[in-house]
Parts: structure tokens; sequence; C-alpha cells
């Protein structure tokens, strides 16, 4: 690793020494180009030069819009891509670090083989034909052995970008898809029924933030993940709104906030629980909202917490199964009985008990109120270690209104309470009027920033060749015996499974593993076989894909040919395909499959061909999608009663109809654990990474190094120094790295910015330490249960100490 | 006259470092060297926080050659290699530069960079702009406000990339700018002014 040149502070002296690098440009000849002659004004000699239009990494949020410059085969400049909406104008230090990356020593560079033991790292060269012939063979052995569907395939959105896999399918594997990602997705889990949206993205876009009072962001760290949205941030707080950041550490988008909240990891529920506490005592709910727009007025069973109501059978339009669907009952203030809730002239009770039919009953109003006695501020703060008074003032700018729930993919997503959280935003929002208004709302926004989306195309395959998808990776790991072949494109299993030592316990059980990635990442020494992919600037074809992103449809041109041996994930994918037999159910050439994926009656596309794509220059704006904002979310929803319904009874055998606290499952404050692994240990994403891609890139590697982060007051208790190289262990494992002193980072944790590969921690993992117990309540939410990578006790020492 | 110059909007700045980035591009530098750093100020580790838990403050410091209108790498030039141009730009004839780095002691912003050694770009080739001239062992380098854009009337690449939008180019001797009515904000200021450089470049919040 250099050292790195950017930290020089302002008035230091150190004269830096240009480090030494190899040249890394092998196999780089024969290059041709594609795409228009440069046209760039003024003195620069661009008679050499060629652009080409690209898109970057989705998974970096951004959707960045690329224009390439391509000089004497090599690439050699990336800027924005011009757009008359400078929102969609963008690059960042990612983006701009390929100029490098792409022809760095990080890359994998031909096809090989294991030649060692497992883990051994001991590989050797061969042919892409001989690649192909041992994954055809290895696929096949596992059919005829086990029968079909004991092969797991899975795809990373570094390693696979642009075209939809089918490989997949032809195989007949098993496969990890969302919903079951085991992360990312535990708000969404606790968020999605209140208004019957995925629970995901929300249903307006951080455009609308400047019509809101407040915007609370939690687990959303926008300035390092989502960067280009930050305009959206700093625009709304430039337009007068107040952004307030919930996290445990000093982020750089708590530090960009009119107010940071500060609080101990996994204790979010329990801030919202103080809030809604203090929301209740002091009337600061919308009576009037709450009565017209939701469910919290309706009867329930004082005993059992069921509705009650008039019970009617549905058939499932789709299904056509049928159940059975209780309208609830409300009190009517003005006839002093129970009547249906959707009754004309109802006046409903807010609060109160009642008989229905000899059954003592109570609004669901009176329940929360109950279920919510002992979240005091004080419990709050004991829970949380935020001050009562900030929780209060928090609460009270947030009813006050309109107020918008901004929520990340990080922090509580790495709990098992992750539900219990987005179920607070879902209710704390009903409470207050804070749904379905302009300047209102929840859900994840620095992502989500157009409402536009057109219906693609695709290519099908006949009926027979189809994927099943019977549990997350998490799982497969934990629970699955009858899987006996894997590929991976990219490093699946260092990033979708937690605590190291099972999954490759799991990998070594395996009769066959395949990796296809870019970069060297730490799964390639577990694996039989490698194959180098090329990157999102690489292919063979005129076009490497088309996708839909930010309300345009944005083209991959070819920028550069494949570097070294690499082929992009589609030629693989039909390599192996051919292999089998099986080619000529795929498409010819990347081409075929763009034309086939454009070919939609979606009016928002009508006549986009790639002809007009390229012209554009590899983006078309959706048509129709001129209004940004859209229409309002309004006040209709497609819950059973069609209002606001907070409270989840089909939660009730878990107890959280409403959501009640839960301890984290291992952080908690009085785990004895605690004696030996006193430090709670968070990982986060990052600006100079995307997870582990970019690990290898030297431009980055300049700017950031592997490392972890204490506060100063525990690295003293340890004796440890900045700089100091330290163990960070637990029970499952351990792995070593850098020490980086930080008064950014909360006392009784440590911090590390989320994965990197293990050749930049002598060889270790962050994934040997981190807790992989599953809670059983996920399995009945919509998106499964969250691995609670953040939930993790560690102690650190120096090495060798 | 002509005083060219870049604004930066310290709460606009996400400290990403893609003007680093987009300056190393642009400029073809080499491997182990950058002309635009960017500091978490008065902290040794980059995100770090002045203060203590959970009273913390952070500022993200763009830094680069400040094109001082009384430039001391100027004044100590021997050969006169650094020299003020007519658009208000301290530049940098590489051919009259003869490596004594007494410019380097002199910028009281660290803003200047020496090639030590023959540069060296991992990549195997130059990139960046075509027009940009090649330095070789011996010689100082640092930020040019892109000459070769600016000459052009295009802003400079660190501008055109920063995702935050956090900085601003324009001409300080045109009173109508954006960047002189920036110039003339209550919170307009620039590095160490008590060293008497007059930096071109400002920062405000």
């Amino acid at each position: 690793m250099t050292k790195s040149i950017a930290r020089t502070a302002l008035t230091r002296r150190g004269f830096l020494k240009t480090a030494a690098a190899g040249m890394a440009g092998a196999g780089l000849s024969g290059l041709t180009l594609t795409g228009c002659a440069a046209t760039t004004p003024g003195a620069e000699d661009t008679s050499g030069d060629t652009l080409a239009y690209t898109y970057h990494n989705e998974h970096c949020l951004c959707n960045c819009m690329f224009q390439c410059t391509v000089r004497d085969g090599k690439l050699v400049k990336i800027q924005p891509r011009p757009n008359e909406d400078h929102r969609y104008q963008n690059v960042c230090l990612k983006g701009i670090s390929e100029i490098q990356n792409i022809y760095g020593e990080a890359r994998i560079q031909q096809p090989m083989k294991r030649v060692g033991e497992r883990g051994s790292g001991e590989f050797e060269a061969i042919s892409w034909d001989e690649a192909f012939q041992m994954c055809a063979d290895a696929f096949k052995a596992c059919d005829e052995t086990y029968g079909e569907g004991h092969i797991w395939m899975q795809f990373s959105t570094e390693a696979q970008q642009r075209f939809a896999p089918l490989l997949p399918s032809l195989v007949k594997a098993q496969t990890g898809i969302p919903p079951l990602n085991g992360y990312d997705m535990g708000q969404g889990n606790g968020q999605n029924q209140a208004f019957a949206w995925s629970g995901m993205f929300a249903q307006n876009t951080i455009w609308e933030w400047p019509m809101a009072r407040t915007v609370l962001m939690v687990n959303c760290n926008v300035v390092e993940t989502g960067m280009m949205w930050s305009r959206g941030m700093l625009d709304a707080q430039e337009a007068g709104t107040k952004i307030i950041v919930v996290d445990p550490r000093f982020s750089p988008t708590a530090a960009k906030a009119d107010e940071w909240v500060p609080l101990t990891a996994g204790t979010d529920p329990a801030l919202f629980m103080g809030m809604i506490h203090h929301i209740l005592e002091n009337d600061l709910y919308d009576r009037e909202h709450v009565i017209a727009h939701t469910a919290l007025p309706h009867l329930i069973d004082a005993a059992t917490g069921t509705t009650v109501g008039t019970s009617r059978e549905v058939q499932d339009p789709e299904t056509g199964e049928t159940s059975t669907v209780v309208d609830p009952y409300v009190w009517d203030a003005k006839s002093n009985t129970f009547k249906p809730y959707n009754q004309e002239g109802v006046e409903p009770e807010l609060e109160g008990t009642f008989k229905v039919n000899g059954v003592e009953c109570v609004t669901q109003f009176t329940k929360l109120k109950n279920d919510y006695a002992g979240y005091t501020l004080e419990w709050a703060e004991g829970i949380t270690g935020t001050p009562a008074a900030q929780i209060a003032q928090v609460a009270e700018e947030y009813a006050k209104g309109p107020s918008i729930i901004c929520n990340g993919v990080g922090g509580i997503d790495k709990f098992q309470a992750s539900d219990i959280a987005g179920h607070c935003y879902a209710l704390i929002a009903s409470l207050t009027g804070n749904y379905g208004k302009r300047g209102t709302g929840l859900g994840i926004y620095c992502y989500h920033t157009s409402l536009y989306e057109a219906a693609l195309g695709g290519w099908p395959l006949p009926e027979e060749y189809h994927v099943t998808a019977p549990m997350g990776f998490y799982d497969v790991v934990q629970k699955s015996d009858d899987v006996h072949a894997a590929m991976f494109f990219g490093d699946i299993p260092t990033q979708k499974a937690a605590n190291w030592a099972k999954t490759e316990e799991w990998l070594n059980s395996l009769d066959f593993v395949a990796l296809a990635d870019i970069y060297k990442s730490s799964v390639m020494d577990y694996v039989d076989l490698v194959l180098p992919v090329c990157s999102k600037l690489e292919c063979p074809d005129s076009v490497g894909g088309v996708k839909n992103a930010n309300g345009y449809i944005l083209q991959n041109q070819k920028v550069l040919d494949p570097l070294f041996e690499s082929k992009s994930d589609f030629y693989i994918e039909r390599g192996i395909a051919e292999a089998m037999g099986l080619g000529d159910l795929m498409p010819k050439d990347g081409e075929e499959y763009a034309r086939a994926i454009l070919t939609s009656d979606d009016p928002q596309i009508a006549g986009f061909t790639l002809e007009k794509l390229t012209e554009a220059n590899g983006a078309l704006k959706l048509l129709g999608s001129e209004d940004e904002l859209g229409p309002e979310v309004g006040f209709e929803y497609h819950t059973p009663t069609g209002k606001q319904e907070p409270y989840y009874e089909n939660m009730l055998k878990w107890g959280q109809a409403f959501p009640m606290w839960e301890e984290p499952n291992e952080t908690y404050a009085d785990n004895p654990l605690r004696e030996k692994y006193p430090l709670q240990f968070g990982q986060a994403r990052t600006r100079f990474r995307v997870h582990s891609a970019y690990s290898g890139a030297g431009w980055i590697q300049d700017l950031y190094e592997p490392h972890i982060e204490l506060n100063p007051v525990d690295a003293a208790e340890r004796g440890l120094s900045d700089g100091d190289q330290v163990e960070a262990f637990n029970d499952r494992g351990s792995f070593t790295t850098k020490l980086r002193v930080n008064n950014a980072i909360r006392p009784g944790s440590a911090f590390m910015a989320e994965s990197t590969y293990r050749q930049y921690m002598d060889g270790t993992m962050m994934q040997n330490v981190t807790n992989d117990q599953l809670s059983e309540r996920g399995y009945d939410l919509i998106f499964g249960p969250m691995i609670p990578y953040n939930d993790t006790l560690i102690e650190i020492k120096k090495v060798g100490a | 006259m002509t005083k060219l110059a870049i604004a930066i909007d310290l709460h606009r700045c996400l400290g990403c470092n893609t003007c680093s980035l987009a300056c190393k591009m642009q400029n073809n530098i080499p491997d182990g060297m950058l002309w635009n750093r960017v500091l978490t100020e008065n902290c040794d580790i980059f995100d770090g926080a002045e203060g203590t838990y959970p009273n913390l403050s952070r500022t993200y410091r763009p830094v680069a050659c400040q094109h001082c209108t009384n430039a001391a790498c100027k004044r100590v030039c021997p050969t006169g290699a650094t020299y003020r141009d007519e658009m208000g730009r301290i530049e940098i004839d590489y051919d009259k530069c003869i490596g004594c780095r007494m410019c380097m002691a002199a910028c009281p912003f660290n803003a200047r960079t020496f090639n030590w050694n023959e540069p060296v770009r991992s990549t195997g080739f130059s990139y960046g702009d075509a027009r940009v001239p090649e330095r070789h062992k011996g010689v100082m380098e640092k930020c040019t406000l892109c000459k070769e854009r600016t000459d052009e009337g295009e802003e400079p690449m660190c501008v055109h990339c920063c995702p935050g939008d956090a900085r601003i180019f324009g001409d300080l001797d045109d009173p109508d700018s954006r960047i002189s009515q920036l110039r003339r904000s209550s919170t307009a200021h620039v590095l160490l002014e008590e060293k008497g450089t007059q930096p071109q470049v400002f920062y405000f919040n």
C-alpha cells in the first residue's frame, strides 16, 4: 500500500517522493474503438480521440452517465455526460478512478484453474475453451449425480451490470434474488404494511424535500453512499428545510446536518418509541388526520388484539384463493354504539373501552397508549444514550411537520430489529399526519430519484428453463444441504453471509465452485475456477447493455475492447451455455439482446431504438416524465381498509402489532459477553468503495486504505495508538488491520468501512467476526430475515500482544 | 484585466475527493502525486472531527494552489519559471524550472509537488487533456487552474466534476460575476491571510 498522498496537512513540509509503481498495461495491443470522433472545442488535439457514452455502476446508487475519451486505444478521460438537467450530469472519484483501475494490477487477467488446495491461492492459466468445458462438465455432473436444481448461481451488481443473466435459468439453478437478500430491506420489512407499498423506495422523491419543514435522516449517509443526491439534501437546506441526522457515528452526512442525534447503535427503535410516547403524552399527534385517514380508531378485542367487525370472504384475483377479511367496527360518538368503520356519517371515538356483542374492545389508539406507557423519554434516554430533552425536541419538530423520514439501508438494517425501526417510522408518520400530503413521506429517497420507470422487454427462454429461489444465500450457507455446485459472478460468499468460518465450511462442502469477477476479490482463493470479467467500460460488441435509471433509458456503449483476456459476463454465460449445448437459446450478441430489451409497448419509450440512443449520446429521457414531483401521494391506499394501518395484526404472535422494544441480539447492554468483547463493531459504506469494489483501485488506495476506527477514549484504555496494527477478535474469529483514532466514533464502538479484499488485510476478513444469528420473526416478513452484521461484539488488541 | 479564481462552498463540499482525481486525470498527474488534496481541517485522519464526542464539528478543506496575488513562490523563483500570467493565474514554465524547490519551501499552502524521479503512471500511458505539457524529473508542478481548459473558456475540471456543486469558477476582476459577489459575502475568507500572499482562491459557507 502506498503512503497516503492526500492527507498531507496544509503546512507540513513532507516532500513527497513519487511512489514507485509497476506498469500494468500489458496485453493492451490490438484494441479497436467505436464511438464518434471527439468534438471537444478549443486547442486540444482531439483528432485521434473518440468519445463513447456509457453508464457506471448501478450499485453506487447514482447511475452516473459518462462521456469517455479514448486515445490511441486507451481510456484517457471520463467526464459527466453533458445533460440539460444538471442533476443527472455526474461523475465521482470512483468513476474517474476507472482510468487507472481497469488497467490495474488487481484485475483478473486470464481464466485460471486451481492447482493447490482450496484456500491456497495456487492457480494455473487455462484457455477459455477449457474453462467453459470445466463449467459445463461440472454442472452436468451435478445434474447426473444429484438431479436437476442443485447448482447455486448468483450475480453481484459489480460483476454483472448490463444484461439480465440467462445462464442460471438455462442450468436450472437455485439463485439468490430479492427480496431474500438478508440485508438492505430490514426497515422496509416494517414499513410496507402501513401504506400497502413495497416499504423500500419512498412514494415521492427527494425533489419534494424543499416542501418539508424537517427531514429526519435515519441510517442514511447520503453524502457517501448516494453522493449525487446530496445536492438534493443541500438544496433543501438552502430552501429552509431542517435536516436532522440520526447516527451513532458523526458521519459525513451528520456533519452536514442542521442537527445530529447521536445514539447507541441498534437502539433506533427506542429513540422513536420515546418520540412517540412524547407525542402521545403531549397531544402532539394530528387528531383530525388520525381519525380521518388511519385505522387507529378501529376496535380490537382488548384481550387478544384481533380486529372486531364483520367478516366477509374475498377471493384473490390472481390465485383464486379465498380468505376471510374482517371489516372493523368503530365506536360511533353520535349513536354511542359500534358501527362499520366505513359507514356514512359515522363519528369514530379515538379512545376508549367499549363492549361489542359482549366482548370488551378498545380502539387501536387506546392500545397504543397502553402499550407505550413505559416508553418514556427517560426510558428512551437510558436505552439510546440520547438526552431526553433532545428526543423531545426532535419529536416536537417532527410532529409539527410537514416532515419526512428518509431511511437508508445501513445501520439498523444490520440488526435483527430493523423491521421494528421501520414500523416505528410508519407509526409516527401516521400519528402526526406526515404521510400523504406534500412535503411528507418516508422510505428510501437517496437512490430513487424519479417516479418514472419504463417496462422493458427481455429475452424469453422456453418455459422449462427457469431458476428456483427457495431461500436467501444466508440460509443456503446455514441450512441447505442440497447445493453441490456453485458459480458466483462477484464475491457473493464474502458479502452476503456473516461469520466466514461457516461460509468457508459450506464452500468446502461443494463439489465445484467457479468465480467470474473483474478483480481479485477475497473469495478467489476458495474456488476451483476463476474467470476474468471485463469492466463496464469494455465490451466486444457496439453495445453492452441498456437499462432504465433516473427516468432515462441509458445505453452502455462500447468504450474499449475487453482488456487482457477478459470477457463480458454475457459472453461468459454464452460460452458455458454453448459448451452445454444450450448456446442457441441465448441472443447471438449484445446488440440482439439490447434490441430485445427495447422491444416494449410502454409508451414512455415509444420509438426508442439503439440508433436513437446512439444519436443521443447514450441517454433518452422517458417520454412524459417532465413533471418531476408527480401527483401528491394522497390518502387512498391498497390496505384492507384503504386507510393508513400502522397496527399489524398479523404480527400479534411476535408481540409486534405495534412496534415494541427488543434488545439487540448480541450488543445489548447487559450481555455478559461484553466482559470479553466490550466493543460494538459497525460497518458501513464509504465513498471510497462500493462494498468491496474499488478495493484494488490504485488512485483510490492513494486516498484511503483499510483501517478500523476507535474513539480516543477506547484506544487509550487499550494502550493503542493511531497507526498501530491491531487484531479485532471474538469467539468467531479475528482480522487484522490498521487502527485509526477518530473523535467521530461513538465510545464503546469500533467502526470500519465495510468490506475489502483479504489481501489488503493480511489475508483476514471482517466477516471472520460478524454475527450470523437470524431472527425467526424475519421469516414472517416480506423481505425475510436480515443478517445482523453490525450486532457484533469484539475486542481489539495490538497485533502480537 | 482578468483575475481567474475558484471559490469553494465549504458546506457543499462533501469531502469526496472527486476534485482530486478529476485534476489528476485532466493533468496527467503521475502516481503518488496530487495537485489538489482534500483535508479534514485540524484532523490527522480523513473524516475525523474536532471536539469531543458528541460535541463535534468537521470541515473538509480542499487545498490546491491558491493563485496568490502576492505569491511567495513567484518571489523566490530564481529563474522566473513561476510567473503570473495575463489571466491572473500563477503558472510554471517547466522549461525554465531548475528544480531548486525554493518555491516549494516558500509556499505556505504545501500546494506544490516535485518530480523527484521520472514520472511513473501505473496505467502505462499518459491520460487526460492532450494539451497539458509533460513534466520530467526535477521539475515542480501544481494546479494551473486547468490553464488549457480555462484558456478556451472552459471551467477547470475540478469544477466541472464536483458532485456537490461546491466549486465556483470565475473572474474576480468582473464585479458582476458570481464569484465576485461571493467574495463580498460575509463568510468569504482565505487561508493563512496573515502570510500576506493574498490568495485568489477563497472559501465560504
